[in-house]
């Protein structure tokens, strides 16, 4: 149905390689499932830009390239010709549903437009029973006021089934999917997944779905394009690539993947707890008028204790309360009732210089590791300043920043180096360092690896695995991915609506999950949901 | 009722604020050297101490600082602006005459340059690079350069010297007799541009790197794969959402225009309250300066409060809270 041969792609010069694309051919039948899989940068989504004429005008394809549907080279096309294959007989879904959707616009308009732009002469009333129609297909439940509502004021679920609606309101021959997932929870995640297999079933469009995560192309694949840094590396059914791959960057993605039921024994000295939470509750108070605040708790009696040596994983959907938890016991933020003590003291009494030296005991490490460093600052100072502000003299503060850097895998020629050098792995293993700067107690990591590309992943939660063993850290892993948790942790807390409602040494969590929402959380995990899928059962090829 | 709601609580903070404005202007023109006493005096001619200290306590000068601020704010919040000394006639009653043509000169020249100015930037940031982009930049860069009263001097000898096509002062309104509409846009035109010319490179700039911005956006590139025409794509998603930043600017730029006025009412003659407070500072006439200062302070407030109402209405993501 849609093939592609000798796809090369120009890039502007000046940038770290010629080609985006280099002469990449596949095709997709109709009906099937192609995943095309690859790192950041590997030129997987330039190629689902290429196939919906969506490329910026910086890039251009060169001339023995071609994208044929239905027999016409889409390539060849005017843009008045393009205007008319858009939409209609290719659809695009985006990763970020908040950005790809107007904000000042009621999505039921958004998607009224495709039918418009196609030259449909609907009345009023017919659109609108269309728009509601495909509104309640795709799974919204109240598909009528839904429709009248802006993006702001819906949940990312919601957001991504509209755009879902929108790409298939003119039931197109082919689907891409733009990593569609990747911002949502796992449990949504399922939910959209079953519903782009459903209408795929029901029009047998070609569905080309760009990831990053092996889980999804074991669930729903037919055939899988690996892609690294602009080529084609391989290329086959799914059976074929998870079982048999024969490159070796493939071999590497796929033993990258954080795999379940693949745990050491803790070796906690069960002993002595470090952090101890009791009874945490904490409240926003949120407007909903002008004379009016509602309250809304975030956190609802949460206990539990983190002992030396012992990394816990706090495990949550979107909402569920991890991050402010984070945010409390590193006093970020106050709280309202309960209590936290370290080594058996009360945390929050401190205040002025005896916060201060709390602060150093727990340090944390950020999710995006773009925005936790202060561009303008070079790399040794950015490790440095907490030792310096503990009262450590500069010149020792800069041993300090150079040793953890090594320990962390960075150089010393990093230290005079400013954050925009590096890349986002390595920048988190410079905030790593600056959280290790302050020998701190307790480390919490707040969706530290959340934001890498898998290989990267893999290689921090070594390290992080690493320091603990040399270290003896003592860690908080917040996580919304049962995989990475279920690789680092000792012990899971499954957060939901700001409850604890399960608790248990890691292994036992994964084999008999006592809470129905456990459950459906490692449900949802793409790639196990059968637990026999290809990629756990071939877990020893790499 | 929420919205009506959000309005009176601007309404009541926007009253409050002209109160500590009211305030503040009085203080500081107390603050200036020099005692508006030995001023009158001066100007009577009559500058011996005991004139001086009946002139003090006929305008109840001898009164501690806070007590005649409180005659003040009283006096003025029930509308009575005081007694010009110069002109000698109601401050209140002078502003009032001179504020039609302020208004209609700055209003103008705000709807003028909003138009103008967003359109070429519109037009140059939906092609940004090509020679058009290129043109209206330059023609923003020069006008953001070139000083306003040198503008004003070149078009009336431009336009009125030479071409005799313009009036080059007053309003039409001279001499007791009430000039047609057209006549009255012959007076309004010039000032109107000169007035106009720097707010126009400002909207281009904004709007141009507005619409560039956004074009870049996710949602826009969404409305593409829609197979939705480029013409409608920049009107539907492209243009509500450039416009914000610019109607953020304008309602800050609003209250800049009436102390921009100054200087073209100056050079047009044009007979308005800019003017009035320029020859009021000139000439140390307090009162009216003061009711100038008020009056302008009230403008912008209430442009302010417009703006903000009108902001609730086009970006339906502000969310009404205090």
């Amino acid at each position: 149905m849609l093939e592609i041969e000798k796809l090369s792609i120009v890039l502007p010069s000046g940038a770290d390689r010629a080609l985006a694309i280099k002469d990449v051919s596949f095709s997709v039948k109709s009906g099937s499932t192609l995943c095309l899989v690859g790192e950041s940068g590997s030129g997987k989504s330039v190629i689902g830009q290429a196939v919906a004429g969506l490329l910026p005008q910086t890039l251009h394809c060169l001339k023995q390239s071609s994208i044929r549907l239905g027999g016409r080279n889409l390539l060849s096309l005017d843009e008045c010709a393009w205007r008319r294959i858009r939409g209609r007989e290719i659809g695009m879904v985006f990763q970020e549903p908040m950005t790809a959707l107007n904000p000042l616009m009621p999505v039921g308009q958004q998607i009224a437009e495709v039918y418009r732009s196609h030259g449909l002469r609907l009345r009023k009333a017919e659109v609108r029973d269309r728009v509601e129609g495909l509104l309640e297909r795709v799974g919204i439940k109240d598909p009528a006021r839904i429709s009248k509502s802006y993006t702001f004021r819906m949940s990312g679920g919601q957001r991504q089934r509209a755009m879902i609606a929108m790409a298939v309101a003119m039931k197109p021959k082919v689907l891409i999917a733009d990593e569609p997932t990747t911002a949502l929870d796992v449990t949504t995640q399922r939910q959209v997944l079953d519903l782009l297999a459903d209408f795929q079933a029901e029009t047998r469009m070609a569905l080309i779905f760009i990831t990053h995560d092996f889980g999804i192309v074991a669930d729903i694949a037919d055939e899988v394009a690996v892609m690294e840094s602009g080529n084609l590396v391989e290329f086959g059914s799914k059976e074929d690539v998870l079982a048999r791959a024969q490159h070796r960057y493939t071999r590497k993605l796929l033993a990258a993947v954080p795999r379940l039921h693949e745990h050491k024994a803790s070796v906690a000295e069960r002993s002595t707890p470090v952090l101890e939470v009791r009874g945490l509750s904490k409240t926003y108070g949120v407007a909903t008028s002008i004379f009016r605040r509602q309250d809304m708790r975030v956190l609802n009696d949460v206990n539990f204790k983190v002992c030396k040596g012992e990394v816990v994983a706090l495990v949550g959907e979107s909402g569920s309360g991890k991050s402010t938890i984070a945010k409390c016991l590193t006093r970020l933020t106050s709280i309202d009732t309960g209590s936290i003590r370290l080594d058996g003291a009360d945390m929050l009494s401190l205040k002025g210089e005896a916060l201060m030296k709390l602060r150093r005991k727990v340090q944390i490490v950020f999710q995006d590791p773009y925005g936790s460093l202060n561009p303008r600052q070079k790399i040794v100072d950015a490790v440095s300043a907490g030792p310096i502000a503990q009262g450590v003299a500069s010149r020792e503060a800069r041993e300090l920043a150079e040793h953890l850097l090594t320990i962390v895998g960075l150089g010393r020629n990093a230290l005079d180096r400013y954050p925009h050098e590096f890349s986002g792995g390595q920048r988190q293993r410079i905030g790593i360092a600056r959280a290790l700067a302050a020998k701190p107690e307790v480390l919490i990591a707040d969706e530290a690896v959340s934001a890498l590309d898998v290989t990267v992943q893999a290689q921090i939660l070594r390290l992080l695995a690493d320091l603990r063993d040399r270290l003896g850290l003592t860690m908080l892993f917040i996580t919304h991915d049962l995989r990475v948790a279920g690789q680092v942790s000792d012990r899971i807390i499954v957060l939901k609506a700001g409850n604890v409602v399960e608790e248990g040494p890691t292994q036992a969590i994964f084999t008999k999950p006592s809470n129905q929402y456990t459950y459906s959380l490692l449900q949802a995990i793409p790639g196990i949901s059968s637990n026999e899928s290809a990629l756990v059962r071939n877990k020893c090829v790499c | 009722m929420q919205f009506l709601g959000y309005v009176s609580w601007r309404l009541l903070k926007a009253a409050a604020l002209l109160v500590a404005v009211i305030s503040l202007n009085f203080l500081l023109i107390r603050m200036v050297p020099g005692d508006p006493a030995t001023v009158i005096a001066g100007e009577s001619g009559m500058a011996d101490a005991d004139f001086v200290a009946r002139i003090r306590e006929i305008y109840g000068l001898d009164q501690p600082l806070l007590v005649q601020l409180k005659t003040y704010l009283v006096n003025t919040l029930s509308l009575d602006f005081g007694h010009s000394y110069r002109l000698q006639t109601d401050v209140l009653a002078l502003i009032i005459e001179r504020l039609p043509a302020t208004i209609a000169l700055t209003g103008a020249a705000f709807i003028f340059s909003l138009v103008v100015g967003v359109s070429l930037g519109v037009i140059a940031g939906s092609r940004p690079g090509s020679k058009v982009d290129v043109a209206i930049q330059f023609v923003s860069v020069a006008l953001y350069s070139v000083p306003v009263f040198w503008i004003g001097l070149m078009l009336i000898l431009v336009f009125s010297l030479k071409l005799h096509w313009l009036p080059a002062s007053g309003t039409g309104f001279e001499y007791g007799q009430i000039p047609g509409v057209l006549e009255f846009l012959s007076h309004l035109l010039l000032p109107m541009i000169t007035l106009s010319l720097f707010y126009i490179a400002v909207y281009i700039r904004l709007a141009r790197t507005s619409v560039v911005d956004v074009t870049h956006q996710d949602f826009v590139r969404t409305a593409k794969s829609k197979g939705l025409p480029s013409a409608f794509i920049l009107r539907k998603h492209v243009l509500p959402n450039a416009i914000l930043p610019v109607v953020t600017m304008a309602a800050l730029q609003a209250g800049h225009l009436v102390s921009g006025s100054i200087a073209v009412e100056t050079i047009f003659a044009w007979p308005g309250i800019g003017r009035l407070g320029y020859e009021a500072l000139v000439q140390r006439d307090y009162n009216m300066l003061l009711g100038v200062f008020l009056v302008t302070a009230t403008m912008v407030v209430l442009l302010n409060l417009v703006a903000d109402v009108l902001y609730v209405v086009v970006d339906p993501r502000i969310e009404l809270v205090r």
